[in-house]
């Protein structure tokens, strides 16, 4: 038997020293670099948190930040009712060859490129040659809004785009649970006379709710990731009401070369991330005993009027 | 026939599809109009073809070597991933232990990390490892970025292969690696698809570790290159389009014989994690 802890390690190794070298080692190298000041080349000079100040009192940062939060909350509000209602839809038509069709065009986004679907949309909302903008002309005699020339709208067009593209992610994963709720739920629901919106609402959505947090993950650390549409549609302006902080990490680092600072913001996407995810993950834990507590006091209230009727 | 009560779903349905499928049909129509008449026509049907648009987009940023770079690194990743993750998962779950459950759990949290955060630093250990404008540079952190999906989908199946092949293997006196190349491997090889295929389009996409790592036009990936076509002939609409084009065909071209197996697998993963 001795052979067995041998051979434990000879399969787990390649796997988990690549793992560690190339992915968690760099993440404790960011948090060792967010304490230095450096150039990228020769030795740094520890300065503490001297640049987390430096971030925090750049207002750049800020924008930033407060962009991540507009996309997480405008994705959360638009994308999953969205993406729900289309996998609700596909799962009354499935298992059918339309259902299917729709579910391959849908997701269709989700496998283009990144860099590819941002150049597509910048070609189609491009102040002086898009689509957009001929159609406007020729409807209404303006050229219309700056999509993303419009300090005050472009956030809206990225997180418009990026909705467009990653819907179809959020629909995948609604359909593959809305398959496994029981079939017997909706035929109880029919006998009792629940229509389809009903159904829909007491049934479908609670059954999924584990699958609501899931996608709420994604679609926060996919913002937090964002990176491809803002270098492709706007390189974080104009003035930089565009920047998202993977962006300006990219920005201080490579073209100012202040990997100090740059890491420090690294290490910030991290904080973010690491809040958003218990966060969400809170919420999800205190909604049922909220929602179950609700039914103990509804239901105490119904004994109680019963007792009063019966008197 | 189409059912009364599901006209509104499929009313909803073909309406969204038409808001997914109409950007794609403008890129196409643009991608054959010459400079002049992408001006004056941007949205209609093209009346001349200009298919020179696609023999300048593809030699100027030089698409036949981007398309062999992605080609390479994408083949090298996935490769290193199924390997990696089949041999890390078959211990874990063959040999239990609270290291290999431990190791597991550490490896499949990589899927919370934005990888983002790993961009600096791999750049530096790049440099030192004198790998910066290689593609093994980008090879070995693109594995190590998508063992965590890998690894969560192959243990996960791999649980699922029953005790009793691998025990009367044993009984044969089988060692664990001809257990693992003559049962588990095989046995495997429908979720080694599934992963192969999502893998191999995550790097063909992947972007901001390429830019970082690769700086010379002789090693751009094919996003490098799509990225390139905003900068050189920006009044040149028509140009870029087909430039745009191009690069995803051949992604388009792959989801359509494979969307069987990214679909289920992209789901079943979601449902997991």
């Amino acid at each position: 038997m001795w052979k067995t802890r041998r051979d434990f390690w000879l399969f787990i190794l390649p796997g988990l020293s690549i793992y560690a070298v190339f992915f968690l080692f760099p993440i404790a190298q960011a948090l060792w670099y967010s304490l230095y000041q450096w150039s990228g080349f020769g030795s740094g000079k520890f300065v503490g948190l001297d640049n987390f100040i430096t971030l925090l009192s750049d207002i750049i940062v800020i924008i930033s930040i407060k962009n991540t939060l507009i996309f997480i909350l405008l994705s959360f509000t638009f994308m999953l009712p969205l993406s729900f209602l289309l996998a609700n839809s596909i799962a009354k038509l499935s298992p059918s060859p339309s259902a299917s069709f729709y579910s391959v065009v849908i997701f269709l986004p989700c496998i283009v490129a990144s860099v590819a679907v941002s150049q597509m949309w910048e070609i189609i909302l491009n102040r002086n040659f898009g689509v957009i903008t001929y159609f406007m002309l020729n409807l209404f005699g303006t050229k219309g809004p700056n999509w993303l020339g419009d300090e005050n709208l472009v956030m809206y067009t990225i997180i418009f785009v990026n909705t467009w593209q990653w819907t179809g992610l959020s629909m995948l994963i609604f359909s593959a649970a809305i398959k496994n709720v029981p079939k017997e739920l909706y035929d109880a629901a029919e006998i009792d006379g629940a229509g389809s919106l009903q159904q829909m609402i007491w049934i479908t959505v609670p059954m999924v709710s584990k699958t609501i947090m899931i996608n709420m993950l994604l679609i926060t650390f996919g913002t937090l990731r964002a990176f491809d549409i803002i270098f492709i549609m706007t390189d974080g302006g104009p003035l930089d009401a565009s920047q998202m902080p993977s962006f300006y990490m990219y920005l201080i680092t490579f073209k100012y070369l202040q990997f100090g600072p740059g890491s420090a913001l690294a290490v910030l996407i991290l904080l973010l991330a690491i809040i958003s995810y218990v966060g969400i993950r809170v919420i999800f834990l205190i909604i049922p005993i909220i929602v179950s507590a609700n039914a103990r006091a509804n239901q105490a209230a119904i004994m109680k009027y019963k007792k009063r009727l019966s008197q | 026939m189409i059912k009364k009560r599901n006209r509104g779903h499929h009313l909803f349905l073909s309406i969204y599809c038409a808001v997914v499928l109409v950007p794609f049909i403008w890129l196409i129509l643009g991608s054959v109009k010459s400079k002049t008449e992408f001006i004056i026509n941007p949205a209609g049907l093209p009346k001349y073809i200009a298919i020179e648009n696609f023999t300048n987009a593809w030699n100027d940023v030089n698409l036949s070597q981007a398309m062999m770079n992605s080609t390479i690194v994408c083949l090298s990743g996935v490769f290193g991933v199924i390997l990696t993750a089949s041999l890390a998962s078959f211990a874990v779950v063959r040999i239990r232990s609270r290291v290999g459950s431990l190791i597991l759990a550490l490896m499949i949290a990589g899927l919370m990390i934005p990888v983002n955060a790993a961009v600096i630093p791999l750049f530096v250990l790049a440099s030192d490892l004198g790998l910066l404008n290689t593609r093994i540079g980008v090879i070995i952190p693109a594995i190590a970025f998508n063992l965590p999906f890998a690894m969560l989908l192959i243990s996960a199946w791999m649980q699922n292969i029953p005790d009793e092949l691998f025990d009367s293997g044993k009984v044969d006196g089988a060692s664990f690696i001809q257990l693992f190349i003559s049962l588990a491997v095989p046995l495997s090889i429908p979720i080694f698809g599934a992963i192969a295929i999502i893998t191999f389009v995550n790097i063909w996409n992947e972007f901001i570790l390429s830019l970082v790592i690769l700086s010379g036009p002789d090693m751009r990936t094919v996003p490098l290159a799509t990225s390139i076509f905003r900068g050189v002939y920006n009044t040149n609409r028509g140009y870029i389009s087909a430039g745009v084009l191009i690069t995803i065909i051949p992604v388009i071209i792959f989801y359509l014989l494979f969307h069987k197996s990214i679909l289920s697998g992209i789901s079943e993963g979601g449902i997991k994690g």
